[in-house]
């Protein structure tokens, strides 16, 4: 396979032709129970033991909506700055033995959460269309022909997951890479668990992402025929699966052929989609308003509850830590991912060189280390910034106070570190260059690489307390450059 | 006039999964037009200033929120018992016939 004729991470482009893709995420919301009806909202229970007679579609049952169901769209519909708005459910018709009742109820024209956008960790801002609410469907398993629909026998059905909630959030077409849909998916999960959501395990199916793929000629900008690829059990998958399926349609149109607007299944092991549903088959699902259920107007004051208490979402804390830090946001998205940028801004805040604060929030804490206080935090890297500690003895006393919670400075004096007096350090160097010379005469003909292994000479006779920039700076000085 | 035929009547039989004779379809499609068109007489009235009557719990005062039920899960239905009414159980699970032709 050719690589694309551009690496550019903003559009992706191949042949002349460009990416246009928008993804359709579904996720299950974490309420107790189900979206109609009060059988338990659970994961992984012996098939057919959470159901009741409203979800097996039983005659005579009538719906009623689960009130946390529309508090948990309300609330992501909040984290992407969608309009909360009056909606209506509607009956999506068709026969499938995963529906018992022979149709989904769905919101079709009027959805809860609409025109909202997440901006991703790089600054891409990705558009969204809409948020509805519907119900899930059992599950089927295929028996006989290797598992496939189009060879099995027959098929078992367990209703469990029948009307659990879900919230369909569908993307507009601004996804122009794969990186930016594998960014996009990711981001949104982050959403969805700092707000409780749903547990969007992908491996479990409560978050499960379709991707509409098309290409066009590069700077146009009409919109061409669409795929829809189905079965992305992961991340990876996603990005993996959008790239395929655009260089599929671009080798078409290269071929004066064109795409048939389709549902197209991913083959993880082949790593290639083919098409999932018979063409002739007939698609119309004739929508219409659910009698049996009120349209649904949530008071602005539930509303401004909910808003009220939403945590703020991943974009604004990489804007408000990258602007304390005089940065760029994509350039603490790390620390952010990692929830240590409360810990960043305290020692940012407390006087700490928010360079360095970046740098081992970046590289040398883990997630567990958000507890830490961050007035120790600045503390230890003003240590560092005086000179008092060597880079490497700041992360090993950093490592310490996570572990132990005690002060940088009680535990620099326990492990000797100390700054050395600089006439200490260059009579170590001066003694160190005098018993190598011939790496000592390499060095000042110009080979640069005979730097590390004097500053290793000297960290060894040292035990890691001298400073390596002050050890650079001193073997300069002596070859006098 | 609504204006529906045979054709449609026969589309939407076969989206329904019903199967109608062709005296039936006739019949069918007479009758449907004549519903539409009563629909669309309705539909021509003007009803700028009407209050909209898009349910009718809405009109009895009963809004959305007040028809919310709480989230608080039952039991289960028993298992056994229901698969009783399904025409082939298979190990705790409904079995049905494969699903593509």
């Amino acid at each position: 396979m050719s690589p694309p004729d551009s690496t550019d991470e903003t559009v992706w482009t191949h042949e002349g032709f460009e990416l246009v893709c928008g993804l359709e995420v579904h996720v299950e919301l974490a309420t107790a129970s189900k979206l109609f009806s009060p059988a338990p909202n659970r994961f992984g229970d012996d098939p057919n033991t959470n159901i009741d007679p409203v979800c097996v579609g039983l005659p005579g049952t009538l719906p009623v909506l689960n009130r946390q169901a529309v508090e948990l769209a309300i609330r992501l519909g909040l984290a992407l700055d969608c309009d909360i708005r009056p909606s209506v459910f509607a009956r999506k018709n068709y026969f499938y033995p995963d529906m018992p009742k022979d149709f989904q109820i769905s919101q079709y024209e009027l959805p809860i959460c609409a025109d909202g956008h997440l901006e991703l960790p790089s600054g891409h801002v990705v558009g969204i269309e809409r948020a509805h609410l519907e119900e899930d469907t059992g599950k089927t398993t295929h028996v006989g022909g290797g598992g496939r629909i189009h060879d099995a026998t027959y098929s078992l059905v367990d209703y469990n997951r029948s009307g659990v909630p879900l919230l369909e959030i569908v993307s507009r077409p601004d996804i122009r890479t794969p990186d930016q849909a594998r960014s996009y998916a990711g981001e949104l999960r982050a959403i969805l668990l700092a707000t409780g959501v749903s547990d969007a395990r992908m491996e479990e199916g409560s978050m499960r992402v379709d991707a509409n793929v098309s290409v066009r000629p590069v700077g146009a900008d009409e919109l061409r025929t669409r795929c829809e690829i189905k079965n992305l059990n992961s991340i990876r998958s996603l990005g993996r699966a959008i790239e395929y399926e655009a260089r599929r349609h671009v080798q078409l149109y290269l071929d004066g052929e064109a795409p048939d607007q389709e549902t197209r299944h991913w083959d993880e092991e082949g790593g290639r989609t083919h098409t999932l549903r018979s063409k002739e088959e007939a698609y119309d699902y004739r929508y219409f308003p659910d009698p049996d259920l009120p349209p649904l107007h949530p008071d602005p004051a539930w509303i401004e509850r909910v808003a009220a208490e939403l945590p703020p979402m991943p974009a604004a804390r990489r804007h408000r830590l990258a602007e304390a830090a005089g940065t760029e946001p994509a350039v603490v998205a790390l620390v952010v991912e990692r929830s240590l940028d409360e810990l960043a801004l305290g020692a940012i805040e407390a006087g700490a060189d928010a360079a360095r604060v970046l740098v081992h929030a970046t590289q040398n804490l883990a997630p567990d280390a958000a507890a830490l206080d961050p007035t120790a935090f600045a503390d230890l890297v003003r240590m560092e910034t005086g000179g008092e500690l060597t880079a490497t003895q700041a992360k090993q006393v950093l490592a310490e106070m996570v572990e132990s919670g005690r002060s940088p400075s009680v535990i620099a004096a326990e492990r000797g570190f100390e700054a050395m007096d600089s006439g200490d350090l260059d009579a170590v160097v001066d003694g160190i260059v005098e018993s190598h010379p011939d790496e000592w005469q390499r060095f000042v003909e110009g080979d640069q690489k005979v730097m590390g292994f004097f500053v290793g000479q000297v960290m060894k006779a040292t035990q890691g307390q001298a400073d390596g920039k002050a050890v650079s700076a001193r073997l300069r000085e002596l070859a006098g450059a | 006039m609504a204006d529906f035929d045979e054709a449609q009547v026969r589309k939407l039989a076969e989206l329904a999964h019903v199967k109608l004779s062709d005296d039936e379809s006739a019949g069918f499609a007479g009758q449907l037009d004549e519903i539409l068109g009563y629909a669309e007489r309705i539909q021509a009235h003007d009803t700028d200033g009407v209050v909209p009557t898009s349910h009718a719990l809405l009109e009895a005062g009963l809004e959305g929120a007040s028809a919310l039920r709480d989230d608080e899960p039952t039991g289960s239905l028993d298992r056994e018992q229901v698969l009783e009414g399904a025409p082939d159980p298979g190990d705790g699970l409904f079995k049905v016939p494969k699903v593509l032709p």
